[in-house]
């Protein structure tokens, strides 16, 4: 474990020194994350002139839902998503070989190498824009809540880490260079929509086989509601049923593995 | 460029693509219908009851507004790689570019043109479906003419959104990645271009503005002229403006172009 912490240090310092090395690049990033939130922020006060509730969330609750989004997209993107558009790259050229050989474990080494310094500057944003929301929520909150609801958050963004690298991981058998990656981006928005627009198999699935509103849709229905214990329960038994499902997927994929570049 | 190497670059490029055909259809069915079943839920939590949305749309002629611009969508471009220009300039692969007997911004153009060909075929089958499955709003009048219109619409529209996708991805010449604006701009154009709303829904203050910038003609515009909501007099109008963006946006490249080559080494990384 210990081996792994100081390996992962390593992995930020390299990637912040890279990152001073692309000034302008840094910079660009940065803004093109305003632009993220800014539309996102826009399209649902957009929507809310076309009606006073969505999902059973008034406009300032679905502002907090949005926010709580951000704070699982800056985790995401600082932590997983510059490594998850290489995946599909590094398996279609066959480069795979460079990581295999390394002596961690390839799926800690591919998922956490680069750290996007100037995402990391987009989670300080983030939290902001979650603060603010919270500030125009018309019922208060209790502390517990939103520490409960950070917790689950944090949660919502592993889950997004699993289910992104499960879209990717067909490319071991597809052998182009962005496996289902078009999907998990069409897909990924159900994230960010309340989960109670959803109905029938679809808003089953979307908290069993596809957890997607186990993000931050669930989160902040607990943030509202109170902490359900069957909605708990449910996030409780997902989680590690994802992550196991990755381990496995991961493990069959790597051994469907050519080397072969396409 | 001659017409023939334009076609015979159009072929390869489409050919490349097919040349992953169950990525490519799993990755356009899946995608489509995901994104579909997406705003298919959302608008019916909001429409509750029948009635008409601001904008005169009903809830079928939503759906069918959003099964057109995810279709057709793909035509214009918005695809979050399209950074193909700016990797040239990069890694020097321009310079090779510069040898042949043709202009590099024509060479381009007909490689996008050619990946985005065998959609055509997807936007037939899915459109095919759609017909069988969904009802077809009542209040919606697809003529000969509107469908005329939103075709050229929908020509400038790819047009404009790769001329200006060419001039962002051009600050590669000083920058070492420029992907984030094109990136950029796609987040733009999909709320200012009635890809995730539709225009109408903005509020009134805002829609001269919108009438004003490019993105409403990469995707509302080709849509809402098809589905017979813009009048000619607006048509014509829509096409001006559209066309004077393209225009300048080329001017601006032209004078940016010439200097990058006056700063590009051709070494690359």
């Amino acid at each position: 474990m210990g081996r792994y912490l100081r390996l992962y240090l390593k992995f930020v310092r390299f990637s912040f020194s890279k990152a001073m090395e692309f000034r302008l690049d840094f910079f660009f990033r940065v803004v093109m994350d305003f632009f993220f939130y800014g539309t996102q922020l826009a399209f649902f006060a957009v929507l809310y002139g076309q009606t006073q509730e969505l999902g059973g969330w008034d406009r300032s609750q679905a502002f907090v839902f949005i926010a709580g989004f951000f704070l699982v997209d800056a985790i995401h993107m600082t932590l997983f998503a510059n490594n998850m558009w290489m995946l599909p790259i590094l398996v279609n050229k066959g480069d795979l070989d460079y990581y295999l050989m390394r002596p961690v474990s390839s799926l800690f080494f591919l998922s956490l190498r680069e750290f996007a310094a100037n995402s990391f500057l987009n989670l300080v944003l983030a939290v902001g824009i979650f603060a603010w929301s919270l500030t125009q929520l018309s019922s208060p909150i209790d502390l517990g809540g939103v520490t409960l609801y950070l917790a689950l958050i944090l949660n919502g963004a592993l889950l997004y880490f699993v289910l992104h690298i499960c879209f990717l991981i067909p490319v071991f058998w597809l052998q182009s260079a962005r496996g289902l990656g078009e999907i998990f981006f069409s897909a990924a928005k159900y994230s960010e929509r309340p989960e109670r627009i959803f109905s029938g198999y679809l808003r089953r699935a979307l908290v069993s086989v596809l957890p997607f509103s186990l993000v931050a849709s669930r989160p902040a229905q607990i943030l509202f509601e109170g902490a359900d214990s069957s909605a708990l329960v449910n996030i409780a038994i997902v989680t590690p049923l994802a992550f196991g499902f990755l381990l496995w997927f991961w493990n069959r994929a790597l051994r469907s593995y050519s080397s072969a570049s396409s | 460029m001659k017409v023939q190497l334009f076609r015979h670059v159009l072929s390869i490029e489409a050919r490349k693509l097919m040349s992953y055909r169950i990525d490519f259809w799993i990755n356009s069915v899946l995608g489509s219908l995901a994104q579909f079943l997406l705003v298919y839920s959302l608008w019916a939590a909001i429409i509750v009851e029948p009635g008409e949305l601001k904008g005169g749309y009903s809830f079928d002629g939503i759906v069918l507004y959003y099964v057109l611009v995810i279709l057709l969508g793909r035509l214009v471009g918005n695809s979050f790689s399209q950074n193909d220009v700016s990797q040239d300039i990069y890694d020097g692969t321009l310079s090779r570019y510069l040898l042949f007997p043709s202009s590099y911004f024509v060479f381009k153009y007909a490689q996008r043109l050619g990946a985005t060909t065998p959609t055509l075929v997807q936007i037939a089958v899915l459109g095919l479906i759609y017909l069988l499955v969904l009802p077809f709003p009542k209040e919606v009048q697809v003529t000969l003419t509107s469908f005329t219109m939103g075709v050229m619409a929908l020509f400038v529209a790819s047009l404009l959104f790769y001329s200006i996708s060419w001039l962002l991805q051009l600050v590669a010449f000083w920058a070492d990645n420029v992907w984030s604006l094109v990136v950029m701009m796609i987040f733009v154009a999909r709320l200012l271009g009635g890809a995730m709303i539709p225009l109408a829904m903005f509020p009134d203050w805002s829609q001269t503005w919108l009438t004003v910038l490019p993105f409403r003609y990469f995707y509302g515009f080709p849509v809402d002229t098809i589905m017979g909501r813009v009048s000619p007099a607006e048509w014509s109008q829509g096409m001006a403006i559209s066309i004077l963006w393209f225009f300048l946006t080329m001017a601006i490249s032209r004078i940016v172009w010439r200097r990058g080559m006056l700063s590009y080494s051709g070494v690359g990384i």
